[in-house]
């Protein structure tokens, strides 16, 4: 079990994280016990920053520190390996629709450090009361609706300055017509004004047409 | 930054989480899976009435089909009530119109109230028709004239030429009372209702 970045593992070829909930399983993901620890598998083809790990992102900004505001929660998957990197931080995991959200709040149950919202993160007044209570080190969003990139500038009100931002880009969310690449520059321009872009890494193959941004707040 | 704050945030956000949900939970999804449920089990209890038509030999294991027989029936009744009962509060026109259980066949085949209320009335007309319809699309047969709404009393009474005009005339009043019941808090169910009645008695004399 070889560490690749603060408490995300390699074995095999594949990526793990550290089970902060023992015995237990998210979402049905296999579980492998090294050393008297439990890992569970981390799987690229159903996490975008798993993907962005497999295909070799520099940085990883998710630390065992990181106070993460987490945009398009959906059913917990990736959160719950985020929780499990950052013990000593905190995710506040924003996610509008209601079905998902049964699942989060099993997931948020059973770990200390994530805190649910069913909200519209097009409309951050909405949690404003909750997430200004922390401190945002990292705004991650995985959201796929055509105003992705609007959202995600939204919202960086929430993070001090120099604090970094992980936007998911789906292009075929934004423009289906239009190549991906065309689609990705354009995004890039949106972001210029509150960011600089520090990353920017396809994930392919186990996403199509996905673009994962890290940048940083000006 | 405390690791107090964060607690009491957490716990604040998954009780709030937890009461949303709550509230949230789509009353007419319940009605759907209830009238589901009804319909499987009207074949459950058939099936299960020949079976003990036809099983002569006593034993321990067919007094348990009775019992079973039994229990079907209890739940019929339950999930029958049950389904007038939440439907008079959910969709008080719709059920007005369409009359007990229709109803939420009906909703069951739109899919949810919003979608029963932005759907053309055509479409209501027809809901339960689907593989007859597609069939006349594709060029095969005529388009049905009615699919579930053939069920209610004004639709199948009527001699067939009329059956038409009357499932057409329920389909509008439907969609009327659909967007009260989704959009607005008034109740016209019963002078829709009337407008039903006085058509199909005009068909019927005609």
């Amino acid at each position: 079990m070889e560490q690749v970045f603060p408490r995300v593992y390699m074995h095999d070829n594949k990526l793990y994280t550290e089970n902060t909930a023992p015995d237990h399983s998210v979402y049905g993901e296999p579980t492998t016990t090294v050393n008297g620890t439990e890992y569970r598998s981390w799987n690229p083809h159903r996490s975008k920053a798993a993907a962005a790990i497999v295909n070799g992102v520099n940085t990883f900004p998710i630390t065992p520190q990181s106070t993460v505001l987490y945009l398009g929660a959906a059913t917990g998957t990736t959160v719950s390996h985020f929780a499990d990197i950052a013990v000593d931080g905190f995710i506040a995991a924003v996610e509008y629709a209601a079905e998902p959200m049964h699942d989060l709040v099993d997931v948020a149950a059973h770990r200390s450090n994530i805190a649910p919202l069913l909200r519209n993160a097009r409309n951050p007044d909405t949690y404003r009361d909750t997430v200004e209570q922390v401190t945002v080190d990292v705004v991650y969003q995985d959201i796929a609706q055509q105003d992705q990139a609007e959202i995600f500038l939204r919202n960086l009100q929430f993070l001090a300055e120099g604090g970094t931002g992980v936007l998911c880009v789906k292009a075929q969310s934004i423009d289906s017509a239009a190549p991906a690449s065309t689609v990705f520059t354009q995004v890039r321009e949106q972001l210029q004004e509150q960011v600089t872009i520090c990353e920017t890494l396809r994930l392919e193959p186990f996403h199509t047409d996905h673009l994962f941004i890290r940048c940083r707040k000006q | 930054m405390e690791q107090e704050t964060r607690d009491k945030l957490r716990e604040q956000a998954l009780t709030d989480a937890r009461e949303q949900l709550q509230e949230d939970t789509g009353a007419d999804q319940e009605l759907i899976e209830h009238v589901k449920a009804l319909d499987e089990l009207y074949t459950v209890r058939n099936t299960v009435q020949e079976r003990l038509a036809s099983w002569t030999q006593d034993s321990a294991l067919r007094t348990r089909l009775q019992q079973l027989q039994e229990d079907v029936e209890d739940l019929i009744t339950d999930l029958e009530t049950a389904c007038i009962e939440t439907s008079e509060t959910v969709m008080p026109n719709t059920h007005a119109v369409l009359g007990d259980i229709l109803d939420c066949r009906i909703l069951a085949y739109a899919g949810s109230l919003e979608d029963l209320a932005q759907m053309p009335s055509s479409t209501i007309q027809v809901l339960g028709a689907e593989k007859a319809m597609f069939r006349h699309l594709r060029g095969e047969g005529k388009m049905p004239k009615h699919g579930v709404l053939y069920q209610h009393p004004t639709v199948h009474t009527l001699p067939e030429e009329r059956r038409g005009n009357m499932a057409r005339f329920l389909a509008n009043k439907t969609s009327i009372a659909a967007r009260l019941d989704y959009y607005g808090d008034k109740n016209r169910g019963d002078d829709l209702r009337e407008q039903v009645d006085n058509r199909f008695n005009e068909l019927q004399h005609a």
